[in-house]
């Protein structure tokens, strides 16, 4: 709750606020770390759910309940993990805009923070809403050509998905019992007939798919992405996609368990589809940020993939990886940024030998692309092969197919670092300014990170591993029920 | 009964101080009558009542629902006159006065306790509004717009009166609960008589007319575009709760043991006016036609309550005209405002307005988000509570009505995308917008933002 209230509180003041907005915006988006920190150092990761509040709203079954379990706080660690960064990648640039997005930045940390820890359906589904309007916002005011339609697009997509969300989790609420609620526990308890529960996990699901995205309900991505600003890029890549993920594992899996098997073939299939699809284009794009949107599309292709696979390994990697996708994406989105930012420009053909002007970009640029290739002792590394093993296990053609990714993905990355870094400046590029402290601090904070859970990736799978073997025993528990 | 008296009293003072003093010094009185009126009436529904007010109990009954809603419409009727700066040909106490015996009208029409207060409050309520429509004289448009809704409102009035007669025919009485006792005895031993359907049917259309529902609303777009801004904004709030709660009142007291035969077709009705309203809106180009669209389908979506007809459904009534009263008087005045200045009412008009005017912005943005039905807004508390309600005995209309929902963010957008994405090419210096006008868009809007997080100050009040 405190969470949620802090931010909120720091997009209010910073917006009214008339000097000093990046630095009050800056100190609460800190103090909210500072207080995540704080609790994850007394969370005991055994399954439970704590520092739990729960108050009634608008009447007994519709509650303010928020609570923390080991996967929402992986979760609420990487969103304020994160904020402080992308606020960090704001620092030196135009003031005007920041008056108006920091604040929107913060709005969104809260939006999610409330994302992370609701344990009741109807608060689930407003702060998944909340969090969509000031990404619009951001991406739609500060954005490239074309904002304006693809924005729009954006959230209709996301709106039309999450109606049917409203629709699904409303049909649960009156089937609970007595004067019905929309408590966590409450929906999970709820029995369906074959046919209702097919409806209701396709409704969730479709609200979750369009989210992530996983293949055919991506088409909005790529060009959000590129169109956003970076901050946006940042947010909705490193942080909001996160919310489809979290949404499967605690609102869509535990709520249907009768008919997740079937659905969650289909989600597996069409997710390596995605992966080796989203691969291929990445391939041949010329833009850094369009390629690096594929590239994400591609990878949380495969996590959706690990999850299809209903196996701890799968929710394990998929928990890890979320968590680590997060960190290298932005760190990408920053490198990209800041390239933008000195030469004006993010085509691969136009840009040449930037590592010979700034040796310290090139080497935490290099850090966040092997993070993103998997490379062993990066932070990508043990999710993919958690991830890989258990979409092998489960279907080895799968595993095989969705195995390319390794490959395509250094491809096009080292593709895109060789191009853009390595070879002689062109004749009339301008010349590459050494990076702002706030530039190497938020670089070197995400490169650390890369380093630091790849080489100590244990302390995440600790995390996450009580809650996510429980998660299983539920579902298990009641497939075997029926 | 007090707020009435004094509204009615309030608006022949009017009328006879505007024959001398300047007309302009006349809204303040308006506001001051109407402020009075609200406080009595929230004193009212905490209870105070004087003697010689019993005795009306036969014609009309000042229950909680009604002096709820009544606090409401007044409510309305003052920001609205807040809201909206009158030209000065516009400012005439007659127009003043005629609004002020409107709003008696409506507040009759959610307090009736017979068929025949509810007729007389509807012409109340409505005749007023057919000189108002046409106020702007030498405008061509205006004048279509009374002609328009005169000669189909009569038309209306004419069915609903057929209706009640064959009512009467069916019943004996004019009384709402000595009908429903009727209806129910009918119902149960021999069957509804075809008179009696017919005569639930012709009430039926005529109060769909008045809330423009599908297939009655043809006047809407038409009446609501020629009319002067206050008027539009008047009746797409105060006249469209006013004509929703007596419709409440009605199938909830009179006709609910008749439902299974009314409901197959309200619900027809419904997700016609939903999808009619929604998909026409998508089609404009002017801003207040948009509105008048879309306030088509939120009728649409009120008839989720008529379909409900239990306490409930009359809790979400309430949350929903609030939301919708709130978000809808801001935009026809905000839109009002953008089209004297520029003089035309498409979507770009209000290019580059977040920096001209960043507070009047926001609250037409709080309001789009609003109407859309965004979380942290009344609209959305309002909808929640309507849609859940009517969700399992109509699911498949709660899923349409929730897609339509999703297809209306294309439309109220256009006027967030242009004041907030778009920049201005003119560079005409901002106008500034007068105290009072401020004044009542900072209190929609937290009141919006207010209610969306704690509903239960509203629903709490049924």
């Amino acid at each position: 709750m405190e969470l949620i209230i802090l931010p909120l509180a720091g997009a209010l003041i910073s917006w009214l606020g008339k000097s000093l907005n990046r630095q009050v915006s800056f100190l609460f988006s800190i103090a909210t770390l500072a207080l995540n920190l704080y609790w994850l150092s007394v969370f005991i990761p055994d399954g439970t759910l704590q520092f739990e509040q729960n108050v009634p709203w608008m009447n007994e079954g519709i509650r303010v309940h928020t609570g923390i379990d080991g996967m929402g706080m992986l979760l609420l660690l990487l969103a304020n993990l994160l904020t402080p960064i992308i606020l960090l990648s704001r620092w030196s640039m135009n003031q005007e805009q920041n008056r108006l997005m920091l604040p929107l930045i913060l709005l969104m940390q809260s939006a999610l923070n409330g994302v992370f820890t609701s344990m009741n359906g109807l608060l689930f589904y407003v702060f998944w809403e909340l969090a969509l309007i000031p990404i619009y916002f951001i991406s739609a005011k500060w954005g490239s050509d074309n904002r304006i339609r693809i924005t729009l697009k954006f959230f209709l997509y996301t709106f039309f998905g999450s109606v049917f969300m409203l629709a699904s989790l409303l049909f649960l609420y009156w089937k609970t019992p007595g004067t019905h609620s929309f408590e966590w526990a409450s929906l999970v308890a709820v029995e369906l007939t074959e046919a209702e529960a097919w409806w209701v996990g396709a409704g969730l699901l479709i609200a979750f798919l369009i989210k992530i995205p996983v293949f055919p309900f991506h088409t909005w991505q790529a060009d959000t992405y590129t169109a956003a600003p970076a901050a946006g890029s940042m947010l909705l890549s490193g942080i909001m996609l996160k919310m489809g993920f979290f949404g499967l594992f605690r609102w869509y899996l535990p709520l249907v368990p009768e008919v997740i098997q079937s659905q969650m073939s289909w989600v597996g299939l069409l997710a390596v589809v995605g992966v080796i699809y989203g691969g291929f284009i990445a391939l041949r794009q010329n833009d850094l940020k369009r390629l690096v949107a594929y590239s994400s599309f591609s990878h949380v292709g495969l996590i959706a993939a690990g999850i299809a696979t209903l196996t701890i390994n799968g929710f394990q990697g998929a928990a890890i990886q979320m968590f680590n996708h997060g960190i290298n994406i932005v760190a990408l989105f920053f490198a990209i940024s800041i390239i933008e930012q000195r030469m004006g420009s993010r085509s691969m053909t136009q840009l040449r030998g930037l590592a010979a002007s700034s040796r310290v970009f090139a080497i935490l640029f290099m850090v966040a692309v092997l993070g993103t290739v998997a490379v062993p002792l990066t932070n990508g590394f043990p999710g993919e092969l958690l991830l890989l093993q258990a979409v092998f296990a489960s279907n080895a053609v799968y595993g095989i197919l969705a195995g390319l990714t390794i490959i395509l993905c250094a491809a096009y990355m080292l593709r895109m670092y060789q191009f853009s870094m390595f070879g002689d400046a062109a004749e009339h590029q301008p010349a590459f300014q050494a990076l702002v402290p706030s530039e190497w601090l938020g670089m070197g904070i995400l490169a650390s990170l890369i380093l630091v859970f790849g080489i100590f990736p244990q302390p995440i799978l600790d995390l996450t591993h009580a809650s996510m073997t429980q998660l299983l025993e539920i579902i298990q528990e009641r497939i075997a029920l029926r | 009964m007090k707020a009435l008296i004094i509204i009615f009293i309030g608006a022949i003072v009017l009328l006879f101080a505007g024959l001398g003093k300047s007309e302009r010094r006349l809204t303040p009185l308006v506001w001051l009558i109407l402020t009075l009126s609200l406080l009595i009436n929230i004193m009212d529904y905490n209870g105070w009542e004087l003697p010689w007010e019993a005795q009306w109990v036969s014609m009309l009954q000042f229950d909680k629902f009604s002096l709820a809603f009544n606090t409401l419409l007044i409510f309305l009727g003052l920001m609205g006159s807040l809201l909206f700066v009158p030209k000065k040909e516009d400012t005439g106490a007659d127009i003043y006065a005629l609004m002020l015996f409107s709003l008696c009208g409506g507040l009759i029409m959610t307090s009736f306790n017979s068929f025949f207060m509810l007729f007389l409050g509807l012409e109340i309520l409505s005749i007023p509004l057919y000189v108002l429509a046409g106020s702007r004289k030498e405008d061509l448009r205006s004048n279509e717009a009374a002609l328009k809704y005169y000669l189909m409102g009569s038309f209306a009035t004419g069915i609903l009166l057929f209706g009640v007669a064959m009512v009467y025919g069916t019943t004996g009485s004019f009384d709402m609960a000595e009908i429903g006792l009727r209806y129910t005895g009918a119902a149960m031993l021999t069957g509804l008589t075809p008179m009696g359907k017919i005569g639930i049917l012709m009430v039926l259309f005529g109060m769909l007319f008045k809330i423009a529902a599908a297939p009655f609303h043809f006047w809407a777009p038409d009446v609501y575009t020629g009319s002067p801004g206050r008027i539009t904004a008047f009746m797409a709030t105060v006249v469209k709760t006013a004509g929703i709660v007596a419709m409440f009142r009605i199938f909830s007291v009179s006709f609910t043991a008749a439902h299974e035969f009314w409901t197959p077709t309200l619900t027809v009705l419904a997700a016609l006016t939903m999808v009619i309203g929604n998909l026409s809106a998508l089609m404009q180009q002017s801003l207040k036609r948009m509105l008048a669209y879309s306030s088509v389908a939120h009728a649409g979506y009120l008839l989720l309550a008529i379909l409900m007809h239990n306490s409930e459904a009359s809790k979400a009534l309430l949350l929903y005209m609030a939301g919708y009263g709130l978000a809808a008087l801001v935009a026809f005045a905000m839109i009002h405002k953008m089209k004297t200045e520029s003089g035309n009412e498409s979507a770009a008009s209000l290019n580059g307005w977040a920096k001209k005017y960043p507070l009047e912005s926001f609250a037409l943005l709080v309001s789009m988000l609003s109407m859309t039905g965004i979380p942290a807004t009344a609209g959305f508390a309002g909808k929640y509570a309507l849609f859940s309600t009517a969700f399992t005995a109509h699911t498949w209309l709660i899923v349409l009505a929730l897609v339509l929902s999703a297809v209306s963010v294309a439309y109220y957008f256009r006027a967030i995308i242009a004041m907030y994405f778009r920049d201005s090419d003119e560079t005409t210096a901002p106008v500034q917008t007068a105290l009072s006008v401020r004044v009542a868009l900072v209190l929609c809007t937290l009141l919006n933002i207010g209610i969306g997080i704690a509903p239960l100050l509203i629903t709490s009040r049924i």
